[in-house]
Formats: structure tokens, C-alpha cells, sequence
């Protein structure tokens, strides 16, 4: 595997560009390798918060992959980093929407290729929703929805401690203000009922051409699914939650993907 | 709208977005840069928010990623205070200098405000300084007066003790526990009973800079209050940047008229302003402030 480090040239081009989709602006990326590329990769990445903290390593993640030859097409989610509209109007269904409007651009793009999706939280939950890519690479996904937001609804009430914020709430009162339909601010994003409610139409469930890599360096006993899964250790906090290094040490993830994603393709 | 910008400057290929109003002919802009190593929208979108609402009040607004952040490539190092290093020595203030040059000219622009959070402040107080024509304004939030923390940890002279009793010591020598502790910023500080404000008032009334002082940033701003250059300063009250930012202007400014500075203090709110409602605030005042500047 090439693995691409700061500083180093870009193995090819990358052509930032907005879609317009009727009144709405989606930012992507495409990173496109000199040499011939054998499949594309669509990267879904995580949401609010999680995407700043790990976008580094994201983008580091796309060019290693272009240097190993694969066309690599990543995106915002509407309300979210470079793409407009509104977070506060903004559901699980909606951000599924965008992912699969990326995916049917690339597909048009890149008729005969193969195409995969690689999901990172919020990616890889939404992810197993698209019908008309090869194979889904998951990395690190939620149990569902709801689980991902508890533990950011967790990560605002350890900020709120630390903070000393004024008056302190439990998570009981925040999700009861969630459910009453008041918007809630976590880690600086607008959050609705709308999104809190769309958190539990959205379960994890690898199945077919699914790949999952946990990144808590679980034991094979505790995959959920041996059959779809395997695990390894990156280091807490990981990577979305709060980096330790600006170049943190993802190379035994790095090949790993790789390795699978050129099995596939 | 937003358009996508790349361009080439100083060697680098910078990626951006610029913010269009719905009426073009707009003499002056707004440049945000990244805050820390955030990607160019900032913590809860707060520059992209910013740059959206200026446009629509007919400003056109611009932010960049660096090199090295978000979509501009280039070399990183793996530390991150080796990168809060880089960024308080001013080392983004030569590419961004010409950036401005750049768009200025790019864009029909006859000046910009130039701003940022926390590092991106830090960057835009050193380019405002050497770039008097093009930079008419500073929007500095939580701006860091202050450099990197390692090199004041233990000094070197002091023998270092082995084990527990080593941590102790490293402990009881660290300059940034103990300004964490009168901050309220450290997990357990608030359950240490501490007189906070009075020895806060001691140091603030001591005549010299602290020890940490980044001299050049600070001869930077002095230069720009000086030359009575608007700038609009928001903090995070009673937090750490804020307490350099008070003490080191008592000293710095100390004899300057100070008019063209404008200070916000948000309370409730963190250094990154994700907390406390801080975006919409820091909205309802930089906007008005930008026109004025205009």
C-alpha cells in the first residue's frame, strides 16, 4: 500500500466542485489517480462535530486511496461543512438522501466501473442503505442511530462540566426538550426532534457484500456479526472525537481497507 | 451561493469558498481562516454561517483553507503543539499575505477584513500589520496572545525527579495547570478552593508581560491599534485567552488610544464557541460591525 502523507505530491488530481440540486449546494471532492484507476470510492463520512475532528485523517484517507488506485468521490452532508442548507432542518432520511444522490452522480459518471461505499460512523449506518453500489466498507458503525446521538448528547454533558456552562441538565432533560420539539445546541449544531426522531428508523445490519471494522479493538467473541466483521485497535479518543496527533496512526486501518477494497474490486 | 475557488499563491494551491451576494460590485470583502486545524467552515459551522450571512447582506465573504488543513495540500507536522507553534511564530502569515494580495485583485476588491478564531486571529493580526492598505479591519475571536506551551513546562535547571514524585513535581511547575485552575478551565478546579479573582487582579495589575507573551504578535497588534485599524474582539469570558488578552493589553496599550477596538465578552460559551448559543451571538455582532467597517 502507498500510504499518503502531508507534504507529499498528490497521486493525481483533485477537482472540488458543488452539485446543484435544486435550490441545494453539495459539496464534493473528486480525487481522480494518474495512473488507471481500478474501481471508485464513495466516502461517507461522520456528522457535525465527529467531521471536523476527523477530517484530517479523512482527507488523508482519500488521497492514500487514490494513490493505490481508486477514483475517490467524498461529500458533505447538506447543513454540514461546505455544503448549504440548514442543520436544524436536517434528519438521518435527509443526510441518506444526499449519500445516495452522490452515489447515482458517480454511477453516471463512471458507468462500468465498480463502485463501493465507505461509511465512517453516520457513513457507514447510512451507507447499507445504498441499493446500487458493490460493496459497503463500514468503519466503525453505530448500533443505530439513537446510540451515535446518546454518545454525543454524553460528549455535551462531560463539555457542559467542563465548561461550567451555568446551569447543568441531565440527558433525561435534554432529550425531554428534544422530544417537546426545542432545538437543541450539541458541540455547536442545531439539533431538532425531527433528527432525534429519524435517529431510530436507522439500525445496523451488515449483510452481503458488508464489511465492518470496529476500531475499539474488540474480541472476535464480541463482533456482532463474525461473518460481516473484525476489529482492531486505533488509540482513544479516536480519531472523530478528539485527535491526538494531526497525523494520527491509521496505517494498520489504511491496509486493511485497502486490502479489502482491492479484493473486491 | 457559494463557489468553489482554488487558486495558486506563493507556491501553494489553496482551496476555498467564496460567499456571492446577490448584487456584485462590493468594494470590500471578508477573509475568515481556519480556526486551529479545522477545516474552513470552523467548529459548528461558524465561519461558513458568518460568510453565508455577510453575503446576504451584500459582502462578499471568502474562507480558505491553509496549507496543510482541510482541502489545501500540504505538509503537516504530527504534534499538535509543533502545529500551534508554526502558527503563533506567524509561519501562515506569508501565504496568506499574498492570498489577500490576491483575491483582491482577483475580486475587484479594495480591502479586506481579514479574521479568524483562535490561530486564524493569530494569523490575521500578523498579516493586518504588514498589509496596512489591503486589510482594513480585524475580526479576532479568542485570539491567543500567548506561545505554545512546552517550552515553559519544567525548566531545564530543575532536576527531574523519578515516578509519582516526578509527576508531582511536573505538576507543581506547570505554568499552564496553574493558569488552568484560575481559569475554571482544568476537570478539577472547581473543586478547589482558590481566591481566582484576586490573584487574577494581582497579575493584571503587575506592569510586565507574562512570561508566555508572543512579543511579535503583540508588537503586531499594538502597530494596528495604533494605527486605529477597526477590530472587533470576541472571547469566551473568564476563559484562559481572554485572561492574556485583558493582561497583556494592560501592558501593551498601556498610553495607546484604544477607540478602534471593540471587545465582546460571551459568557456561558467555550474556547471554540460550540456551547452557550455562541454563534448566534457572535452573528449579532460581527454583522452590524462589518457594515460599519464597510
Amino acid at each position: 500500500m502507498i500510504a499518503h502523507e502531508p507534504g507529499m505530491p498528490l497521486c493525481g488530481t483533485e477537482v472540488p466542485t458543488y452539485l446543484d440540486r435544486g435550490g441545494l449546494q453539495t459539496y464534493v471532492v473528486e480525487h481522480r489517480p494518474v495512473q488507471p484507476w481500478r474501481a471508485v470510492v464513495v466516502l461517507a463520512g461522520p456528522m457535525s462535530l465527529e467531521r471536523a475532528n476527523c477530517s484530517l485523517s479523512w482527507v488523508r484517507w482519500a488521497r492514500t486511496l487514490a494513490c493505490n488506485g481508486f477514483l475517490v468521490v467524498r461529500f458533505d452532508y447538506t447543513g454540514v461543512g461546505e455544503s448549504t442548507g440548514s442543520f436544524a432542518e436536517q434528519t438521518f432520511d435527509t443526510w441518506a438522501v444526499d449519500l445516495g444522490t452522490v452515489v447515482r452522480v458517480a454511477r453516471e459518471r463512471h458507468p462500468d466501473a465498480r463502485l463501493f461505499v465507505n461509511g465512517l460512523r453516520l457513513g457507514a449506518l447510512l451507507g447499507q442503505a445504498v441499493g446500487d453500489c458493490d460493496g459497503l466498507l463500514a468503519w466503525d458503525p453505530p448500533t443505530n442511530g439513537r446510540a451515535m446521538l446518546a454518545d454525543m448528547l454524553r460528549r455535551k454533558l462531560a463539555g457542559d462540566y467542563m465548561d461550567h456552562v451555568g446551569e447543568r441538565k441531565t440527558r433525561e432533560e435534554y432529550i425531554r426538550e428534544l422530544e417537546s420539539g426545542a432545538v437543541l445546541e450539541v458541540e455547536g449544531y442545531p439539533w431538532s426532534r425531527g433528527l432525534w426522531s429519524s435517529a431510530d428508523r436507522h439500525t445496523f445490519a451488515p449483510r452481503g457484500q458488508h464489511h465492518v471494522i470496529y476500531l475499539d479493538g474488540r474480541p472476535a467473541e464480541r463482533l456482532p456479526d463474525r461473518q460481516h466483521g473484525e476489529s482492531l485497535r486505533i488509540g482513544s479518543p479516536p480519531f472523530w472525537v478528539q485527535p491526538r496527533s494531526l497525523v494520527s496512526d491509521l496505517s494498520e486501518l489504511f491496509q486493511r481497507s485497502v486490502a479489502r477494497l482491492e479484493a473486491w474490486s | 451561493m457559494r463557489e468553489v475557488l482554488e487558486l495558486e499563491v506563493a507556491g501553494e494551491r489553496l482551496v476555498g469558498t467564496r460567499h456571492v451576494p446577490p448584487d456584485p460590485g462590493a468594494r470590500m470583502g471578508v477573509l475568515l481562516l481556519n480556526a486551529g486545524f479545522a477545516p474552513r467552515d470552523g467548529h459548528g459551522g461558524l465561519a461558513a454561517l458568518t460568510a453565508d450571512a455577510l453575503a446576504a447582506r451584500g459582502i462578499p465573504a471568502y474562507r480558505f483553507d491553509v496549507p496543510g488543513i482541510g482541502d489545501s495540500p500540504g505538509p503537516l507536522p504530527a504534534r499538535i503543539l509543533d502545529f500551534f507553534e508554526l502558527v503563533t511564530s506567524g509561519a501562515f502569515a506569508d501565504v496568506t499575505a499574498a492570498l489577500v494580495r490576491d483575491l483582491c485583485v482577483r475580486e475587484g476588491l479594495d480591502r479586506l477584513v481579514l479574521g479568524g478564531l483562535c490561530g486564524g486571529a493569530v494569523t490575521a493580526i500578523f498579516v493586518g500589520a504588514r498589509e496596512p492598505a489591503r486589510v482594513c479591519g480585524l475580526l479576532l475571536l479568542e485570539p491567543e496572545m500567548y506561545v505554545t506551551e512546552p517550552k515553559i513546562d519544567v525548566p531545564s535547571k530543575r532536576r527531574q525527579l523519578p515516578g509519582l514524585l516526578g509527576r508531582l513535581q511536573r505538576q507543581t511547575f506547570n505554568y499552564w495547570g496553574w493558569m488552568r485552575l484560575l481559569a475554571n478551565e482544568g476537570p478539577r478546579s472547581q473543586w478547589v478552593p482558590f481566591p481566582r479573582q484576586t490573584i487574577l487582579n494581582f497579575l493584571r495589575g503587575r506592569p510586565d508581560f507574562p512570561a508566555v507573551t508572543n512579543v511579535p504578535l503583540v508588537d503586531a497588534w499594538r502597530e494596528l491599534v495604533r494605527d486605529a485599524r477597526p477590530s472587533l474582539v470576541i472571547t469566551a469570558a473568564g476563559k484562559m485567552p481572554e485572561i492574556f488578552f485583558d493582561r497583556i493589553n494592560d501592558v501593551a496599550l498601556r498610553g495607546v488610544d484604544t477607540r478602534s477596538v471593540r471587545h465582546i465578552r460571551l459568557k456561558n460559551t467555550n474556547h471554540i464557541f460550540t456551547t452557550g448559543g455562541a454563534i448566534e451571538a457572535v452573528l449579532s455582532h460581527v454583522l452590524p460591525w462589518v457594515e460599519s467597517v464597510g
